[in-house]
């Protein structure tokens, strides 16, 4: 069921949503060689508490973690680890979600560790873009599959894969909510889009295969050919006109 | 944190469109986003059927280590059709 948010709503999700977004600005500044992803794990963990909310993410489905940090060829979903070291040129992608008065709001990016490779850089460059020509059809009226096809539509014709496995979603109340939202799809099709409606719009672009495995842990998501991944996220909230991104922070 | 729409791999599932409407597979896999479907007897581990995993339903899961089996590929058709003869019994329960 696809839920309408009122004004009162909207109000928790802006707030959950900065939340998120500056928990991960903070998780970015300690981003360097030498930091493990469990250090990074608990700074959002912290953060979040401080801003009196809660880690949506830890203990989601026994997810044990405040936050999803994947490197390199992992996608999504991977395990902080105290002796995951982040290395020189790795990418790191970092997740999080928190919940401020019953709303939340999940939010993802990917970073470089220090100097990364030319085509690390330009993956990045392609997942961020993508994600920013998909939001310019996610307006009232439009369709879920405008977004999708905006995003596969760019990413693609650049030769990258775009992960279909795993989609975007609708956010509010719950962490997972309808509609779904892949980052492919045709355009005018799918469910049509509301004032109000909060979208979380995720695409996970890999340089090789869009194809994906699930680690032994049955949690971390890697690309199949062991090609590099990046990720980027935001919530969403969708107006008659330009949509407001609800994690975004500068 | 996205969400995976593929069904789960030990799923047991029932087919909800074309001639085979109405009848219990078990799920191996997914390949190019079709689902692999097998069931022991026509459809063997050999040769599974591929299925569009939206006409597909999943009504419940094999045992943990019959899953770990089909993902390490070591299951064995006649443990298909046990299980899911053991899965008709539950579900008519």
């Amino acid at each position: 069921m696809i839920h309408i948010k009122n004004n009162e709503q909207m109000a928790m999700m802006l707030k959950a949503g900065r939340i998120t977004g500056e928990a991960i600005l903070k998780a970015r500044e300690h981003i360097k060689e030498g930091v493990s992803t469990k250090e990074i794990d608990n700074i959002i963990h912290d953060y979040i508490i401080r801003c009196g909310a809660t880690p949506t993410f830890l203990g989601y489905g026994g997810f044990p973690g405040s936050a999803c940090i994947s490197l390199n060829d992992e996608i999504i979903h991977g395990i902080p680890k105290k002796d995951r070291i982040l290395q020189e040129g790795d990418i790191v992608k970092i997740d999080t979600g928190a919940c401020y008065r019953g709303f939340n709001g999940d939010s993802a990016n990917t970073f470089g560790v220090g100097k990364i490779s030319a085509e690390a850089q330009a993956l990045i460059d392609v997942t961020k873009e993508s994600f920013f020509r998909g939001i310019e059809f996610a307006k009232s009226g439009n369709r879920i599959g405008d977004i999708g096809f905006a995003i596969c539509d760019y990413a693609s014709s650049r030769g990258y894969g775009v992960v279909r496995q795993y989609v975007g979603h609708g956010v509010g109340a719950e962490l997972h909510e309808d509609p779904e939202v892949p980052n492919f799809g045709t355009p005018h099709r799918g469910q049509r889009l509301y004032t109000n409606m909060t979208l979380a719009i995720e695409p996970m672009i890999n340089i090789g295969t869009y194809d994906v495995k699930v680690l032994r842990d049955n949690w971390t998501v890697v690309t199949a050919d062991g090609s590099l991944s990046a990720h980027y996220e935001h919530s969403v909230a969708i107006t008659d006109g330009e949509p407001i991104l609800l994690t975004k922070v500068e | 944190m996205s969400e995976n729409i593929y069904p789960s791999v030990g799923g047991v599932c029932v087919s909800l469109t074309g001639h085979d409407a109405g009848m219990l597979f078990i799920l191996i896999g997914m390949r190019n986003d079709k689902a692999l479907l097998v069931n022991g007897k026509q459809r063997k581990i050999s040769n599974p059927k591929t299925k569009n995993y939206k006409h597909i339903s999943i009504l419940s899961m094999l045992p943990d280590c019959s899953v770990e089996r089909i993902k390490v590929g070591s299951i064995k058709d006649n443990e298909i059709i046990h299980q899911l003869k053991i899965a008709k019994r539950e579900l008519l329960k």
